[in-house]
């Protein structure tokens, strides 16, 4: 019932001894809601695992560990380029996300990756 | 579960005392007489023993319904105002935490039968009567009362609401388990 990205939030919480109430009130949110996230009941919302990064000050790894799991539990994504390339890259990838082979996106994230450092 | 009447395996008020006792006795309560009701539920066992999930909701999710249990024991669920309301130490929402893991506790995993509108089922049978019951032994152990005792020492000691304290002294007394 508790996806990843729930286990990592309640880790984050059972660390500090908070509760839902706390971490909600921190996130600006209804416990509601957060709870919601968790049992994956509601996407989070763009900038949600920022959010949390910033509240709680989570070191890299933690925070990438939060990142990975907030975008495992969507099924949608936005994305904004800013340049025609960027777009004509972007609607590419959207309609061929799905037929792209492993080693194929592999390769994609190896190179998104790269840029990240 | 909660609201709605389900018949349940018969139980004695004596039992459902036994029940409570064991878990504030679990919960190393024996000589405290105010439940920490949302420390046991979220921080012990959600958090700690993974006994269930304990799920806040929308009130727009949830209407005039306060709680509810899955009979499979798997969450409670309690509506916002009321999840708040009883980590701030609200009296009525307090009760109803307390009413949700009664439940929990006793009515999870076990057949439930609604009952037909013109059958008369015993107060022992049915799931509301039984829940309210373990509630106000989880919350007001009869250990702790005397014969000084009133409403208000009651409502003090217990942190609960006028009502629910009113008819557990009611109760104490016509069962003769106020001690002299």
């Amino acid at each position: 019932m508790i996806t990843e990205l729930g286990k990592e939030l309640r880790k984050i919480r059972i660390d500090r001894d908070e509760r839902l109430l706390d971490m909600a009130e921190k996130l600006q949110k209804s416990a509601a809601f957060v709870s919601a996230v968790e049992v994956g009941k509601k996407t989070p919302p763009n900038g949600f695992e920022d959010s949390v990064v910033k509240a709680y000050g989570l070191a890299w790894d933690m925070a990438e560990k939060l990142r990975q799991a907030a975008d495992r539990a969507r099924k949608a994504f936005t994305i904004e380029p800013n340049t025609m390339l960027g777009r004509d890259t972007a609607g590419l990838l959207a309609r061929r996300m799905n037929g792209l082979s492993e080693d194929e996106l592999n390769n994609i994230r190896d190179i998104l990756n790269r840029k990240q450092g | 579960m909660s609201g709605q009447n389900f018949i349940v395996p018969a139980r004695s008020w004596d039992n459902i005392e036994q029940i409570a006792q064991g878990w504030r006795s679990r919960f190393g309560l024996d000589q405290t007489p105010y439940t920490p009701i949302m420390q046991m539920m979220e921080r012990v066992l959600d958090n700690t023993l993974n006994c269930f999930t304990l799920v806040p909701m929308e009130m727009s999710e949830m209407g005039p319904a306060e709680g509810y249990t899955d009979p499979d024991g798997t969450c409670i669920m309690l509506r916002e105002d009321v999840y708040r309301g009883a980590w701030a130490g609200e009296v009525r929402d307090r009760f109803t935490a307390a009413h949700e893991l009664a439940h929990w506790a006793i009515h999870t995993n076990i057949p439930l039968a609604r009952a037909g509108p013109n059958q008369t089922v015993p107060a022992y049978r049915l799931s509301e009567p039984q829940a309210n019951q373990f509630a106000s032994e989880l919350l007001m152990p009869a250990r702790f009362f005397t014969r000084f005792d009133d409403v208000h020492s009651v409502m003090e000691r217990h942190g609960v609401g006028y009502q629910a304290a009113s008819n557990r002294l009611d109760y104490l007394v016509r069962k003769g388990k106020i001690a002299a």
